[in-house]
Order: C-alpha cells, then sequence, then structure tokens
C-alpha cells in the first residue's frame, strides 16, 4: 500500500500532554483526571471518568472535557481495533471531537482538535484502501462508506482541503481491484467492466489524469489478447479470421486512441511509450513501432527512464 | 520551559504529519504477446492442413521452417508443434536446419531476412516447398504466399501459378481467403 495517508505515532500524544500542561483546563477536574490516567495508559479507568464529565453539566460545555474524550476513545481505538473497518470506537471518537468543535470555546482547542480528527480520518481513507483492494462479488459498499466518511470527516480538520487527488486515488484503487478480478477469469466481462468504469470516473474528475487514459488502454488491449490467446490449432480459419478483426479493431478503434492521449499528456514516461510501441506492434505499424523504439533509446540515453524498466 | 519546548514540537510535527504519499506507477501491466505473430503462426498451420503436398512428401514429418522471427517460431512449437497434419505429425525447424532437413513443407521468411528470399527460393526450385512471407512485392521475388497488414488485421495473397508449378494444391479454403 504506497498511498495511504502515513500516520506518525506518537504525535497526537505529545499534543495531548501539551494540552494538559497549559492550564486552559484547570477547572476541569473529572476531565483533568481522565486525562492524567490515560496518560497513565489506564484507559478504561479514563474513559470512565471522561464520562463522568461529560455527565456533569459544568463541564460537558467545556471543549476540553469532550476533546479529552475524543482522545482516549482515539486511544482505545488505537490500541484495541486499529485496522478493524467498522470500529465503533472510532467513530465515538470523531464524534467527541466534532462536539468539541462545537462547543463556545473550542476555538482555544482547534488546531489539535483538527489534527486529531485529522488522524482518525486518515485511518478511514486509508481503510478505504484496504477495503478496495478486497472488493468482491459483494461490491463496494464497505469501501465507500469508508471513503465516504473519509469525505465527511477531512474537511472538518483541513476546510479548505481539495478532495480531488484523494477521490481519484481511491477510485483507482477499485478499478485496480476490478482490474485484478478479471484477470483471474478474462471470460466473464463484469469486472472488465466495472474496471472501464472506474477510469473514466477518473476522467470526469481530471480529464488530464495519464494513468486513466493508459489503464484503460491497458484493458482493452488486455481484451484483445485474451481474443488472440484462445486461437490455436482447433480453430478454424473463419473463426480465427473473425477473431482477428474483432481484436484488431479493440486495439485499433479503443486501445490505441487512448493511448495516443496518455502520450500527449506524457510523451517521456516510458510505459507509455512502450505501450505505443506493443500496440503499434500488434497493428503491424512497422514504422510507428521503429519510431517509439528509438523513443525508448532516446529516453535511456538522456537518463529520463531505465534501460531495464523497458527492454 | 516544558511548555515552550512541547510548543515547538507540536508545530516541528504539524508540518510532518498525513503525508499523502502518491504512487507514480500506473498500476497496469501492458502483456507482451506479440499479436500478429500468433495471427501468422496460425495461417501457416492453416495452410499446413489445408494445402495439398505430393504422395512422396506425406511421409516422416510435416516440417514448417521458421526464418528471421522468433516470436512465430516460438507460438509455432509450443502451439502447433506434434499436431497431426493427415497422417503426418508438424515439426517446426529454425533457419539453421530449414537447408539441411531432408524435406520443407512450409518455409516463412520474415521480412528482417528478406534479402535471404532469392537464396531460398534458388534452393528450393523444383521442390514442393511453400514460400511464405510478410512484405510487399515478396510474391513477384518468388514468393507463394505473402501476408499483408489491413488495418491492422493479417490477411494473405497468393501465387496460385506458383505453387502448382511447385506441386503444391492450394485447398478451397485457401483459395477463398486469399486477397484477389
Amino acid at each position: 500500500m504506497g498511498n495511504t495517508i502515513r500516520i506518525c505515532k506518537g504525535a497526537v500524544l505529545l499534543l495531548f500532554v501539551l494540552f494538559m500542561h497549559t492550564g486552559w483546563s484547570q477547572q476541569l477536574k473529572l476531565a483533568n483526571e481522565a486525562a492524567r490516567l490515560c496518560q497513565q495508559k489506564q484507559l478504561d479507568a479514563a474513559l470512565e471518568k471522561s464520562n463522568q464529565s461529560l455527565a456533569d453539566s459544568d463541564e460537558s460545555s467545556d471543549a476540553y472535557a469532550w476533546y479529552v474524550n475524543g482522545y482516549i476513545l482515539k486511544e482505545i481505538y488505537k490500541e484495541r481495533e486499529y485496522g478493524l473497518r467498522n470500529s465503533s470506537i472510532r467513530e465515538e471518537s470523531i464524534n467527541s471531537f466534532a462536539i468539541c468543535m462545537e462547543q463556545k470555546n473550542a476555538q482555544q482547542h482547534i488546531s489539535m482538535t483538527r489534527l486529531a480528527v485529522k488522524y482518525l480520518a486518515s485511518t478511514y481513507y486509508n481503510d478505504a484502501l484496504q477495503a478496495a483492494q478486497s472488493i468482491s462479488e459483494n461490491g463496494e459498499k464497505e469501501a465507500d462508506d469508508l471513503f465516504e466518511s473519509f469525505v465527511k470527516w477531512m474537511p472538518v480538520a483541513e476546510p479548505d482541503i481539495s478532495m480531488t487527488g484523494y477521490r481519484k486515488e481511491y477510485t483507482k484503487a477499485i478499478g485496480q481491484r476490478y482490474f485484478s478480478l478479471w484477470q483471474r477469469d478474462t471470460d466473464i466481462p463484469t469486472y472488465r467492466e466495472k474496471a472501464i468504469v472506474q477510469y473514466e470516473k477518473i476522467l470526469i474528475l481530471d480529464s488530464s489524469d495519464v494513468d486513466a487514459y493508459y489503464n484503460l488502454s491497458v484493458i482493452h488491449y488486455n481484451q484483445a489478447v485474451f481474443m488472440y490467446r484462445k486461437i490455436d490449432h482447433e480453430t478454424d480459419m473463419f473463426d480465427m479470421m473473425t477473431i482477428q478483426e474483432a481484436a484488431a479493431k479493440l486495439i485499433r478503434e479503443q486501445a490505441l486512441p487512448l493511448m495516443d492521449k496518455a502520450y500527449l499528456l506524457a510523451p517521456e514516461k516510458g510505459e507509455i511509450v512502450h505501450g505505443k510501441i506493443i500496440l503499434h506492434r500488434a497493428l503491424d505499424h512497422e514504422k510507428d513501432v521503429e519510431y517509439f523504439r528509438q523513443e525508448i533509446s532516446r529516453l535511456i540515453r538522456e537518463g529520463k527512464i531505465k534501460a531495464e524498466a523497458n527492454k | 520551559m516544558v511548555f515552550r519546548w512541547l510548543k515547538h514540537r507540536f508545530l516541528l510535527l504539524l508540518g510532518a504529519l498525513f503525508l499523502l504519499a502518491i504512487t507514480d506507477s500506473l498500476a497496469q501491466t501492458i502483456p507482451d504477446d506479440n499479436t500478429v505473430a500468433i495471427i501468422r503462426a496460425n495461417y501457416l498451420y492453416q495452410f499446413s492442413n489445408y494445402n495439398d503436398w505430393p504422395a512422396e512428401n506425406k511421409k516422416g514429418p510435416f516440417v514448417v521452417g521458421v526464418v528471421g522471427n522468433s516470436d512465430v517460431f516460438d507460438i509455432m512449437v509450443s502451439k502447433y508443434a506434434s499436431k497431426p497434419i493427415g497422417s503426418q505429425l508438424l515439426k517446426v525447424i529454425g533457419a539453421n536446419e530449414v537447408l539441411t532437413a531432408p524435406h520443407v513443407h512450409v518455409l516463412f521468411i520474415d521480412r528482417s531476412k528478406k534479402a535471404e528470399l532469392a537464396k531460398y527460393t534458388r534452393e528450393f526450385r523444383g521442390v514442393s516447398t511453400l514460400i511464405v512471407t510478410n512484405w510487399e512485392g515478396a510474391l513477384a521475388q518468388g514468393a507463394h504466399i505473402n501476408f499483408l497488414s489491413i488495418d491492422g488485421s493479417i490477411r494473405f495473397e497468393m501465387n496460385k501459378t506458383g505453387m502448382l508449378e511447385s506441386a503444391i494444391t492450394p485447398g478451397i479454403k485457401i483459395l477463398q481467403w486469399a486477397i484477389q
């Protein structure tokens, strides 16, 4: 999982300690006691004390009490339910932080609260990517729900954040998953069609996404290759020619125009130039194959791509 | 003092937290199958099956020689070697065996070796060897069947007279599908 949000362990604890020392919360005896227990890793006792704090009419209107509660729940989540995609403790934690941000004195604690929310939001994102990689015939609901939680909470932590990049990464993860499911049984077109839908969604978000054009092209080319691979000694000549016509059409009318778009956007990306070679070779375009082979050589010579990746 | 130190650490950490590591990968791998070679190899098999050779060439293995195209050679070996052609079994040989084999029924010469066509046509004059090529003008240079590329599809043209002169009778399917 290269495309996950990294979480710096201990950082939020440090902030919590900072929080305790600031003196903002000296009047909140129950919340302070809960924080002290949390610092001593007595999480159950800390949570019990924090719940008493929230039941207290004086303390429950203070942002700090809610912050402490969210923080303790977050620590419990990290210790007991981290990686559990349907963790209810995480949800309780982030809700406490949200309530913290609604209190009159929320501004006093806003930066640390947002940081904690950002941490939890990022775990939703990471879990959404994990869930995307295990999508099966049951569909995308679990992954989508996790991603939507991320979409809901991340702007709370960072109000000006753009979600487009995250949405593209997430959609790409689903596309990759469907692509790999299709590879397992290429006779079932459903997964191929679902993969195509994902990459087309990315292009709606960003019509200059090179990876989406490339991956769509590769899907169509794969479809053609799977047709060619079925040709053997039992294939009648007429059937062979019919298969060939259909496969060549797929490459000519679908795969190549998409690879051309990727190439226009990234003419010096090794995989794309290599893709151009493969597609032109499939269409017996001898001169084009030679041209792009020379391009590969040039890019290697100029140190723009690595030789071993483009043999 | 403790508060100031913690505040400083807090500000440092704030910048370092939650980095998004975007992958540079395009994700999908493009298969390296040489699809044109798949088609050409299948045609060579169809030519072997549907044309007819003289009775004296219907003994021993049915030999297909491939010159100048390792992809076609590899596919011929993996998909068609040992398959029956009438009562014979198909055998695939490379360029180094072509001139020493007792008989070659079908010889494919790739355009990368087009300069060698004259040598092979001389060598196989008067012998029932079907010479198959893949470049423009090859029929006029002595090939019997020549592959053409039409919109990315591989088709073929043929020199029927040349085949008959080599005592190879074109099959009806081959005649049907040849580009006139």
